[in-house]
């Protein structure tokens, strides 16, 4: 399968569950899932920002037009962490060990780093988009409070969900 | 880094990142302007309609309670309704040389409507209703329930509208404590759906637990003594200020029917307004 039609059905897919699932569950202000993370995530090392930007910034629009919020609050969020994605796998991982065909997993990373990774991503959004949705004074303990909790429940749940994309073992 | 290693490269992407950035920032500092583009209404066209129908099938599985809810405010409306054509009748033979009748004077007017989809677990809450421009619903107008107030319309489409929602941290309505009457600011503090606050209250009121908040009339966007919830907790001093938790009488969760308030002479109001601020 060509690797951009790859990418697109999985687009499709991560907006799709979003806007028609998990958009619409009622976990109350302190649980947001948001697995669309997962799909920045789940580029390649050697993808280059330029065309990921443009990815995340497909998602967010889409997830923001297909809810009933505001307009580009997922945009803005996903933007920024389409532009670290590169800098934080560096920081994670050395140059010479750099396979241009690798894909971030557990099995490339290797469990602490693969954790590190998933746990930056998601906190990164996580204080761009709570702070983006409100930014008044009044109120950021709870604010605080929901960024913590929901970017705990992210974690595991991006984590676990990629295993669904990236086998933990090479087949055969 | 392949590809984008040169300085040129780098240049690229930061500024790709910018004018991305900078698109969505200004998508949502003028929120209302981007709800209303072309693109939007396109997609709103769509997903209302998709709403309306899942709404339904969830819906008809609730007809019973609905019904009951139903019954009990045609009989608080009956009530109502036989009070007022007392009131009406004295009132006729008072005016009986005037011309105008009381229904001539009524400056509200009221469209029914349903709920189609509603958040209530974001900071920014939103309603879409099945009613829109062809039924005469416009942006700024209220929309109340039998159990209190529910948002302002936002901006609509041919057949539906959407409403910000009380429970969105942007909204602010003006509302009186009873019995005293004396007004201050409502707003929601963004944690229970069942819970707001009422802020800009003057320190020197007696304040007891339970007292009653209604709409001020004020505005001009909600009648005049809505009740909306009841005083929940003690109260806070801000300064020369009180802040006091308000239990709201509504449940978001499962608000089905809902009712438009239009004000009649809602654009001489706005004219008075305007000409106001000239000055």
């Amino acid at each position: 399968m060509p690797t951009n039609l790859k990418y697109f059905l999985r687009f499709l897919l991560f907006l799709l569950l979003q806007i028609f699932l998990f958009d619409r569950l009622s976990l109350g202000i302190y649980l947001y899932p948001c697995p669309y993370i997962l799909f920045l995530l789940l580029f390649p090392f050697s993808y280059r920002t330029a065309p990921l930007l443009l990815w995340g910034f497909a998602i967010g629009i889409g997830i923001d037009m297909g809810g009933s919020g505001l307009l580009g609050l997922h945009t803005s969020a996903a933007l920024v962490l389409a532009l670290i994605h590169k800098g934080v796998l560096h920081s994670l991982y050395t140059k010479e060990a750099f396979d241009n065909i690798a894909v971030p997993s557990i099995r490339t990373l290797g469990w602490s780093r693969f954790i590190a990774y998933v746990g930056f991503c998601v906190l990164i959004h996580h204080v761009v988009f709570f702070s983006l949705e409100s930014y008044m004074p009044r109120f950021w303990g709870q604010n605080i409070l929901r960024l913590l909790c929901s970017g705990a429940f992210n974690i595991v749940f991006i984590t676990l969900l990629s295993f669904l994309f990236v086998p933990l073992r090479r087949n055969k | 880094m392949p590809g984008n290693s040169s300085l040129l490269g780098r240049l690229y992407v930061l500024l790709l990142y910018i004018l991305l950035q900078a698109a969505a920032i200004t998508m949502l500092v003028r929120n209302s302007y981007f709800q209303q583009s072309f693109i939007m209404r396109g997609i709103h066209g769509i997903q209302y309609g998709l709403w309306e129908k899942s709404a339904n099938i969830k819906n008809y599985f609730q007809l019973r309670s609905l019904n009951r809810t139903l019954a009990e405010e045609n009989a608080q409306l009956r009530n109502r309704l036989s009070q007022l054509t007392d009131l009406e009748s004295l009132y006729r033979s008072a005016m009986a040389s005037d011309s105008l009748t009381v229904r001539d004077r009524a400056a509200f007017f009221y469209i029914p409507a349903e709920v189609v989809h509603s958040t209530t677990q974001r900071q920014n809450n939103f309603l879409i209703i099945n009613k829109g421009k062809a039924q005469g619903v416009r942006p700024d107008m209220g929309v109340i329930c039998n159990k209190g107030v529910v948002g302002i319309v936002n901006h609509v489409t041919q057949n539906y509208a959407s409403v910000i929602s009380l429970l969105n941290i942007s909204q602010r309505i003006s509302a009186r404590l009873l019995p005293e009457g004396s007004t201050g600011t409502l707003l929601w503090p963004g944690k229970s759906s069942r819970t707001m606050l009422l802020t800009d209250f003057l320190q020197h009121q007696n304040v007891h637990l339970g007292d009653t908040v209604v709409t001020s009339g004020l505005s001009a966007v909600f009648p005049p003594d809505i009740p909306i919830g009841s005083v929940s907790g003690q109260a806070v001093k801000k300064g020369i200020y009180l802040d006091l938790d308000v239990s709201l009488f509504m449940r978001f969760e499962n608000l089905r029917y809902v009712t438009v308030a239009g004000q009649r002479y809602q654009d001489e109001i706005q004219s008075n307004i305007e000409q106001e601020d000239a000055y």
